[in-house]
């Protein structure tokens, strides 16, 4: 279980994240959802590690991220905001790497790379260097590096931004086929019909904020609206705030 | 934790390798100061042998056999002069010219003194070192002869000579290259600070820029290993491209037509050990260094800039060395950088290096590359230097 209480970062003068708090439980997709800049991917760096919170607490399975960062670390399977391959290297060394940082074994990870190239369907790519690879084919290299090493933590910043139509089904049958394995997958997205087809629970970051955290429907109600869209623009620009009509 | 740090180091030097446009640049450098060394020492040797190799025409030749045969063993071509002498000379056609007259017999026979012309143009400064030579050789000769006589009547030939110059030349054959060569300690470290640019700002500045440092980081690796990683990964690099470098050099010496001046250099396979031992701890200095400033320049471009500063370093004291003579000295192996240096430049004159100059200048480089290295780590662990 993923708990996150009051956490607070300021850089300077900017404070990027106010006040967070959730739950993820293990066998549920959970969906962080805001605006550009509200506060999502300072929040994740904080909660894989890499950005120390000024002030709150961070546990995964009770362990406190900020001081067994590398502990946790192992539990958890990151694919960060815009994180790219080493181009030079083949799809298969890049997510080598990564599985022999995680301390695996070289046959451990040759059969959980294999078992990635079926799941993904890299067969073709899996032995070129990632120079040329399309943006659908680097994320397959990329969520294929994240996972590895089997993490019961999955962390992902915007997974389908920018991804062809192939490719997101791809990434939504993974995200899916995680969560029956009893996984935790966190998702940060600001496209709402993503979470609406994929999130068992979301909670909805304003200004550094957590404006309101529970299942789709409860959100959806909370804010009297009929969309998980119209909830979003609800909490997320405050209320009263409407998707003009010639939008929709 | 070992194994991830070989993983590191292994994914650095494969991703390295696969860099040829950096690997080639690193690579230019040794070849062209090899190739540097080499041109530059054919030329002072052609320049030297333009000087040795004299023709001299002679007019009269049958007039003074025993003379011209002195002069051919003294190694210089004679050929046979044609035509008028001093127009010969004016339109540049002959340097020099001796003329033996048709008297010369008559008068060498009767003990008289017998006079043969040496023609030059005095304004030509270029010519000079020929005409001195011949003068040389035929004043040579003439004492030679004159002993002879003044043995033949029971005189001492020392008699006739009350003073005698003797010329000595105190620099030893290897000092006088090792001037030719004081260029060579220079390129050395040159290549040592030359060779790791590119690599070390790829490594930290440019896995920012392309924006895969934070992935990397996100593994359960602490930060340290990181570094060593890199920094041992950058360290191996610069060394074998130095190798190369400091073996080109070598070689080239070797190759080089240094006899030819009359100059002996003993560079062989201790000397190639011996100014490795000296470099290794700069390697370990440079490389550090390189990560540091690429760590905390801004972007790759300004990692590139800061580091092809860094490059100039070796140039301060390479050129202070240049100018100063002398062997090293104690307080110079204080100095990061100066003291190889010196060392090196010992090295290629031939002088036994003190070995505790070695180690006191290996270790003000090894001390230092600790601080660097700590400031690395510090520096890594930034969350500015993570995310630009």
């Amino acid at each position: 279980m993923i708990e996150i209480k009051n956490i607070r970062k300021r850089f300077g003068d900017i404070v990027a994240v106010d006040d967070v708090s959730f739950v993820a439980k293990s066998g549920e997709i959970f969906g962080l959802l805001g605006p550009n800049g509200a506060g999502k991917t300072t929040s994740l760096r904080m909660l894989y590690g890499l950005f120390k919170p000024d002030s709150g607490c961070l546990l995964v399975d009770g362990i406190s991220v900020p001081e067994h960062t590398l502990q946790v670390q192992r539990r958890m399977g990151v694919l960060p905001d815009g994180g790219n391959l080493y181009t030079r290297l083949t799809a298969r060394e890049n997510i080598a790497y990564f599985g022999k940082l995680q301390g695996m074994q070289p046959a451990e990870i040759e059969h959980s790379i294999a078992n990635f190239v079926d799941i993904l369907d890299m067969h073709s790519i899996i032995d070129r260097k990632t120079g040329g690879f399309s943006q659908g084919e680097r994320m397959k290299v990329s969520l294929a590096r994240a996972l590895v090493h089997s993490p019961d933590y999955i962390l992902l910043d915007e997974p389908t931004n920018g991804l062809d139509v192939l490719t997101t089904q791809a990434v939504r049958a993974l995200l899916l086929r995680l969560k029956a394995e009893g996984k935790c997958v966190i998702f940060s997205s600001h496209l709402m019909h993503e979470v609406a087809n994929l999130c068992d629970r979301v909670a909805i970051v304003a200004q550094g904020k957590v404006v309101i955290e529970g299942d789709q429907s409860t959100v959806i109600k909370k804010a009297n609206k009929n969309t998980m869209e119209d909830a979003f623009v609800h909490f997320a620009y405050g209320e009263g705030t409407n998707i003009p009509e010639n939008l929709r | 934790m070992f194994y991830q740090y070989i993983a590191i180091l292994n994914k650095e030097l494969l991703d390295a390798m696969r860099d040829f446009k950096s690997l080639a640049t690193a690579l230019f450098m040794p070849i062209f100061f090899a190739l540097f060394s080499l041109g530059s020492m054919h030329f002072i040797v052609s320049m030297q042998q333009s000087n040795d190799q004299i023709i001299l025409p002679v007019q009269g030749i049958e007039n003074a056999k025993p003379l011209v045969d002195w002069l051919t063993e003294a190694g210089i071509t004679v050929i046979a002069a044609s035509g008028n002498p001093e127009e010969k000379i004016l339109n540049k056609t002959y340097d020099v010219i001796l003329i033996i007259p048709e008297n010369f017999p008559e008068n060498f026979r009767q003990q008289r003194p017998a006079t043969v012309d040496l023609l030059s143009d005095h304004s030509s400064s270029k010519t000079q070192g020929k005409v001195r030579k011949v003068r040389q050789l035929v004043n040579q000769w003439s004492t030679k002869i004159g002993s002879i006589r003044l043995l033949t009547r029971n005189i001492s030939p020392a008699i006739a000579r009350p003073a005698v110059i003797n010329d000595i030349n105190v620099s030893t054959d290897q000092q006088v290259a090792a001037k030719i060569l004081a260029s060579v300690p220079m390129f050395t470290l040159l290549i040592v600070f030359a060779s790791g640019i590119g690599m070390a700002s790829d490594m930290t500045a440019g896995e920012r820029e392309r924006k895969s440092l934070e992935p990397l980081l996100i593994n359960p690796v602490p930060y340290t290993y990181v570094f060593f990683g890199k920094w041992s990964a950058a360290v191996l690099v610069t060394f074998c491209i130095t190798l190369f470098g400091i073996g080109l050099q070598i070689l080239s010496i070797n190759v080089a037509p240094l006899e030819e001046l009359g100059l002996r250099l003993a560079m062989g396979w201790s000397q190639f050990a011996l100014i490795m031992f000296i470099v290794i701890p700069v390697i370990f200095l440079a490389s550090a260094l390189q990560l540091l400033v690429s760590l905390f320049a801004r972007s790759f471009k300004d990692a590139q800039s800061y580091n092809s500063l860094i490059v100039l370093l070796p140039v301060i004291p390479g050129l202070y060395l240049t100018f100063s003579s002398g062997s090293a000295e104690y307080w110079q192996m204080l100095v990061p950088i100066l003291g190889p240096t010196a060392l090196i430049v010992d090295v290629i004159g031939g002088e036994p290096i003190a070995i505790q100059h070695a180690i006191i200048a290996g270790g003000t480089s090894l001390v230092i590359t600790t601080l660097l290295v700590f400031l690395g780590i510090l520096l890594l662990k930034r969350e500015r230097t993570i995310f630009g």
